[in-house]
């Protein structure tokens, strides 16, 4: 009998699955985006148009470990900048090389995610504040350690950056490596228990999952992918700024959500948040393209956005049907 | 052997359970009763590791288990079925099955073809028919319960604890349930068995032990004691059995009628018409699974029917739940945790959502003085509080179905529809509550009650309608037995099994 499910079952999980916006949105600003400029497929524009998207799929990824445990981590920007001001700064003024400033910078990035996850799981004190006020701090720091924009790094790193390798534009390489390092978590246990906790942190525990310990590690895999963030974006600006970072907190949630992930916790993927992070850069370039006046273009781009989330939104609610529990 | 010593849990003030101590011997089944709110759960909870005892130990085969840990707990081979569940909702079957002993490879990675094997092993055990990559939300009630106890049956435990387990099931699901216990149990496995119902306890388990108020009454060999001796264990004091139909009888005259229904018809539902009368005790009854539920839903327009309705003051299908409150047609749902109680909030608050959530959005919610009607009804209902300000969650389960109540009371309902009204209810609140059901019957609110239970049903309605493949198949009137009601809900069965093939003819 089991088996009779199984043919369209597939088919039924992959349609239904919540992901499926995320690649949808995508899809329709990909059509929408080569309309508007023609020289969308250029190898060329490829590569910028990756460049550009690296870092917020990045930061996507690291956004939805931390949404799917039920939690959230606004201070992902914070931590970019972090990684970008140390990295450019350790470089050019103090004469580090690039890989360990890299290392540094990175290890920066996660040191933040420790301080989150500490705080949050057993200090117990809202996600949401905390991150907030560490993004402040994060800030704080940034600007402490780089006042103003300037410094660079090494020439070779960023001429790698808007290279091809094997053939293959080196951004989406980044983004393939960034996607791998995700699933190396996401098929093991820590991979579960993030939405385990997420979804109900009473059953989890009931289980013998240890839910603080989930809750914790959910803040630093998303400070370890947002210091990665830092070190891609660092390594296609190619100089420092101590506000680099500010959107990424925002717009990775944005991310997050228009990929489907439920901002409650336990639903979701990080395959959703990629296409909702691509979904993000395609529409600023949409309406750059398109000739909006620059006076509008956050307006139209914020609508286009809004679009997005309300289509999720619909989506969303026909999938996880609200419906009184019938009886049998 | 396992032994419980001396448990005791203190929350702040009151005492949930005072010094409990019993064993469970391999290759017994125990059963543990008691009354609501006392202590059952908690010390299920105990042994689960999910509540963390205040005194008092626990000793598994000589050992002492590290209380207040789950993980341990599994590890020294207790599993336990909580009464509320423990499922993950967003997560699949076969995942919630696992959840927390994933199998892993050598890279660390979780095997998943081995948890879908173990999964399908155990789904194929329960009889249970459902695809393992379904989201668990999606399930229906009785399949989360059977999928809850298949969560403990997949650790192979040497102690398997069910609390409340067979509640939500359906009969064959029970008797499979029971025919997978006893197996465990001829295995060498322990078995806590904590359940109101006492056909089940006397079918499978050795010895029982009463819990009253916290407190170990006694444990007894069930071969030498009577269901009234149980009984007596856990009120305390002797009871009558008498159903409590009788005290107000079917004296009320039939008045004018409060609601009535014309051939409501869904996927699930066959044409079904029915009325209630002010006064009257409308009973629901049939094998389950018949469309009871989704009868009771469509009549307050929470799901989708064709069909017509009238009630007082209104013609027509409502077109969702707030509608049918605002023409005084209440529902109490037989899932207090899910669509009952709000269990963070107070008593009060929820006593008084009812008659706020019927008036104008702008009007003031919580006047000065309507503390005193609901001090009135909390006393009428008898709910056990320390104060209306009291969380709803903390209460027993008995209570906060009195809450529910409370709440309906207080918007001044024409008809009252229940869902399995006294599911997971101690007998004496359960006499409680078909009291009062009376007394709101008396007061002139129509009343339409499905129950699975005929003895319920016998005890507190006027007259029964049965069910079957969604439609009444049967109405029983005047002297109701219990054993009337199961002989009509099997014979509709049987009767409609042989003309199915014409009335579904016909609907083409």
């Amino acid at each position: 009998m089991r088996t009779r499910f199984s043919s369209n079952q597939t088919a039924t999980r992959i349609f239904r699955s919540p992901a499926m916006i995320g690649w949808v949105l995508f899809l329709l600003g990909l059509v929408a985006n080569a309309i508007v400029q023609p020289t969308l497929f250029k190898l060329s524009v490829i590569n910028s148009n990756l460049g550009l998207a690296a870092p917020l799929v990045m930061v996507a990824i690291g956004q939805t470990a931390a949404v799917l445990a039920g939690g959230i981590d606004l201070s992902v920007g914070a931590i970019v900048t972090l990684t970008n001001v140390l990295v450019v700064s350790l470089c050019s003024f103090h004469h580090t090389g690039f890989w360990l400033a890299a290392i540094l910078g990175v290890a920066a990035g996660i040191a933040v995610g420790v301080v989150n996850g500490f705080i949050i799981s057993i200090v117990r004190i809202p996600a949401l504040l905390v991150t907030f006020a560490m993004m402040s701090i994060i800030n704080g720091v940034a600007l402490a350690i780089l006042p103003q924009p300037g410094g660079q790094i090494p020439a070779d790193i960023y001429q790698i950056y808007g290279n091809t390798v094997a053939g293959l534009p080196f951004p989406l390489l980044l983004i393939i490596v960034g996607v791998l390092l995700w699933v190396v978590f996401r098929y093991r246990k820590i991979g579960r228990y993030l939405i385990a906790v997420g979804g109900a942190a009473g059953s989890s525990r009931a289980n013998g999952i240890p839910v603080t310990k989930v809750r914790f590690q959910s803040y630093v895999l998303s400070a370890m992918f947002a210091s990665l963030a830092g070190l891609f974006l660092t390594a296609e600006v190619s100089s420092g700024d101590p506000l680099i970072g500010a959107s990424y907190a925002l717009n990775s949630l944005a991310a997050v959500v228009l990929g489907g992930t439920a901002l409650a916790g336990g639903r979701g993927s990080v395959s959703g948040s990629v296409g909702g992070a691509l979904f993000l850069i395609l529409v600023q370039n949409i309406v750059y393209f398109a000739n909006v006046p620059s006076y509008y273009q956050t307006l139209v781009s914020g609508l286009i956005v809004v679009m997005g989330l309300a289509t999720t939104g619909v989506l969303y609610a026909r999938s996880g049907k609200w419906r009184l529990t019938n009886g049998r | 052997m396992l032994t419980i010593e001396g448990l005791r849990k203190e929350y702040g003030a009151v005492v949930a359970l005072q010094g409990a101590s019993l064993s469970l011997v391999p290759g017994t089944i125990h059963a543990l009763l008691g009354a609501n709110g006392s202590g059952k759960s908690t010390l299920v909870k105990m042994l689960g590791g999910v509540v963390r005892p205040t005194e008092g130990m626990i000793w598994v085969d000589e050992q002492r288990l590290e209380t207040g840990s789950p993980a341990h707990a599994i590890h020294q081979g207790i599993a336990v079925s909580y009464q509320e569940t423990s499922l993950v909702p967003s997560m699949s079957v076969a995942d919630n099955l696992l959840l927390g002993i994933e199998p892993t490879g050598k890279a660390g990675y979780v095997a998943r073809r081995a948890i879908r094997e173990r999964a399908a092993e155990i789904l194929d055990q329960l009889e249970l028919n459902i695809p393992p990559d379904v989201p668990v939300a999606e399930l229906p009630t009785n399949a989360q319960h059977l999928l809850e106890i298949g969560k403990a049956l997949v650790k192979r435990p040497k102690y398997l604890v069910l609390d409340e387990a067979t509640a939500a099931l359906r009969r064959e699901e029970v008797k499979r349930l029971f025919s997978i216990v006893c197996g465990l149990r001829d295995e060498g496995a322990a078995i806590l068995f904590v359940s109101h119902r006492f056909d089940e306890v006397y079918a499978i388990c050795d010895r029982a032990t009463v819990l009253r108020n916290g407190a170990v009454v006694g444990t007894r060999s069930l071969s030498k004691t009577s269901r009234e001796e149980l009984i007596q264990d856990m009120i305390g004091q002797r009871i009558s059995l008498e159903p409590v139909r009788q005290e107000t009888g079917n004296s009320i005259k039939k008045q004018s009628l409060r609601l009535k229904a014309r051939s409501l018809t869904n996927s699930e539902l066959g044409g079904v018409d029915l009325e209630v009368s002010a006064g009257e005790i409308v009973g629901i009854g049939g094998l389950q699974g018949q469309g009871q539920t989704a009868l009771l839903r469509a009549l307050i327009g929470a799901i989708l029917v064709r069909g017509d309705l009238e009630t007082e003051g209104h013609r027509g299908l409502f077109r969702n739940p707030s509608h049918a409150a605002e023409s005084g047609v209440r529902f109490i749902s037989g899932d207090r945790g899910r669509e009952g109680v709000f269990g963070q909030r107070s008593i009060y608050e929820n006593i008084m959502i009812g008659r706020i959530a019927t008036s104008p959005l702008w009007q003031r919610a919580w006047q000065r003085g309507k503390n005193r009607a609901v001090r009135d009804l909390v006393e009428q209902l008898k709910i056990v509080h320390h104060s209306l300000t009291q969380e709803v969650r903390g209460l027993s389960g008995g209570n906060q179905q009195k809450v529910l109540f409370a709440r309906t009371l207080a918007s001044r309902p024409n008809v009252v529809i229940l869902d399995d009204p006294t599911k997971g209810v101690d007998v004496s609140t359960r006499m409680e509550i078909h009291r009062l059901l009376r007394s709101m019957a008396g007061a002139g609110v129509g009343l339409l009650i499905a129950s699975s239970d005929d003895e319920e049903l016998a005890g507190v309605c006027d007259r029964v309608l049965i069910m079957y493949e969604g439609r009444i198949v049967r109405e029983l009137t005047g002297d109701l037995q219990p054993s009337h009601i199961t002989k009509a809900s099997i014979e509709g069965a049987q009767s409609e099994k042989g003309k199915g093939a014409e009335t579904r003819a016909d609907s083409l």
